[in-house]
């Protein structure tokens, strides 16, 4: 029982690695982008832009710009249905949109949600795409319910990710990966001790 | 009056000792050669890597339980425990024969600590090849500062610890490679660069430790469900997580 627990909270744990992994780095072409799509990635309500957003594969349209297909023709002189933006250009003239983010990631507000592995599903992640980059990703547990939705909670908010950092700063001592005799030599620990001795 | 500080290597790895209380420098000398007295018996009494240890003896058959030493015993049971509260994933047998040493050098360092204190220092920093038992402070108006080393980088640290009275166990990938098997696989461990467990009893953060690297990406959450043990870890691709009680210094601050 709690080993079959513990393998499906994996998937828990590995949907919030998966967002938080661009955090860190955002490659380009982040293959991963297209797997949360795959994974049921939805536009947040409120997106005009959504439908085409997160198809893998389909145009790398910025929001905001105007949509395929909307825009002016010569000789109408209706300004063509669409949801607000730009207003459309002069009878002749196209605006070029603007480029695709290198990462191709859309802008806007997304919300994965975790496959379902049984009833102990999961976590739903709300990613922030601005210029090409995640700048926010946050999770809940909204599906999931009982001890799981308990769980959850508690793994989701007491290990929080982040980037790691490397510093310098006057300690006295430190703590890693068992070092050989040998090893020790290079090692930091090795460093203080003689540094104190 | 400087803290007084030995190195010995021990246990296939280098112990650092540092004594911080303001006794007269033989009492310390004398501490010192108790703690490295103790951790010298255990290699022989407890390594597989020496032929006539208690624990090959017992793995060979040449010694029964009931013949083993009291404190083989009580090794032996603390695995068990471990083996139990960690679904399997902690296991003396995980290589295909008996080997407790993922045990039982954190439980010789938090035994020597121990005696330390009834010995009368009650301030000192035992570090065996990067997992720690401290007490006390370095100083008066000073907590144990632990770097936690950055898994890519040999001179650097990715956090600092400060308390006074915690152990300290770290596993990882990066110093001896991919040592930690997956006993339900068989396989090497690969999913986490380095797993930090901070609590009361080194023996047991240890075992959490190995534990939760051999878990991979699950060993998170079984982390984060962990009663009076706080955890620290790196995954492969870079990314870090902690809990909430990991006593990370403020960042600002570096005495």
């Amino acid at each position: 029982m709690r080993r079959s627990l513990l393998a499906l909270l994996g998937t828990v744990a590995g949907t919030a690695l998966l967002v938080g992994a661009k955090l860190g780095t955002p490659p380009p072409d982040d293959p991963t982008a297209v797997t949360l799509a795959d994974a049921g990635a939805v536009p947040a309500a409120g997106d005009p832009s959504a439908g085409g957003a997160a198809t893998p594969g389909g145009p790398s349209t910025p929001a905001g710009s105007a949509s395929p297909g909307t825009s002016a023709k010569p000789g109408v002189s209706t300004a063509p249905p669409g949801p607000p933006g730009p207003t459309p250009t002069a009878p002749g003239r196209t605006t070029a949109p603007p480029p695709p983010p290198p990462s191709g990631l859309k802008n806007g507000t997304f919300t994965g949600s975790g496959a379902a592995a049984g009833h102990y599903e999961v976590v739903t992640t709300t990613i922030t795409v601005s210029g090409g980059k995640i700048t926010v990703a946050t999770g809940s547990c909204g599906a999931a319910s009982g001890e799981s939705k308990t769980i959850c909670t508690r793994a989701m908010t007491k290990l929080q990710p982040e980037t790691i950092t490397a510093q310098n700063a006057n300690v006295a001592t430190v703590s890693g990966a068992t070092y050989t005799s040998k090893a020790y030599k290079a090692s930091l620990q090795s460093a203080l001790d003689r540094a104190k001795a | 009056m400087p803290g007084y500080r030995r190195v010995e290597q021990v246990m296939g790895t280098a112990v650092s000792l540092v004594i911080a209380d303001e006794l007269p420098d033989p009492t310390r000398a004398r501490l010192a050669d108790q703690v490295f007295g103790w951790l010298h018996e255990v290699d022989a009494r407890f390594s597989t890597y020496q032929e006539d240890s208690e624990v090959n003896r017992l793995d060979r058959g040449e010694l029964t339980g009931t013949g083993a030493s009291a404190d083989l015993r009580a090794v032996l049971g603390a695995c068990t425990d471990l083996w139990r509260d960690t679904d399997g994933y902690f296991d003396v047998y995980a290589t295909g024969r008996l080997d407790p040493s993922g045990y039982v050098k954190g439980w010789s360092v938090q035994v020597a600590s121990d005696r330390l204190v009834q010995a009368g220092s009650v301030n000192h920093c035992l570090n065996a090849g990067g997992d720690i038992r401290m007490r006390g402070r370095p100083a008066p108006d000073q907590e144990w500062r632990v770097g936690i080393r950055h898994p890519w980088q040999v001179d650097k640290l990715c956090w600092v610890l400060t308390g006074t009275d915690f152990a300290v166990a770290t596993s990882g990938t990066y110093e001896r490679g991919q040592h930690v098997i997956d006993p339900h696989t068989g396989k090497p461990a690969t999913a986490l660069r380095s797993v930090t467990v901070v609590g009361p009893d080194l023996g047991i953060a240890d075992g959490y430790a190995t534990a939760a690297l051999a878990m991979g990406l699950p060993g998170l959450d079984w982390l984060a469900r962990l009663a009076g043990y706080e955890s620290g870890v790196i995954s492969e691709d870079g990314l870090s997580f902690r809990s909430g009680s990991f006593p990370v210094a403020d960042p600002s601050y570096s005495s």
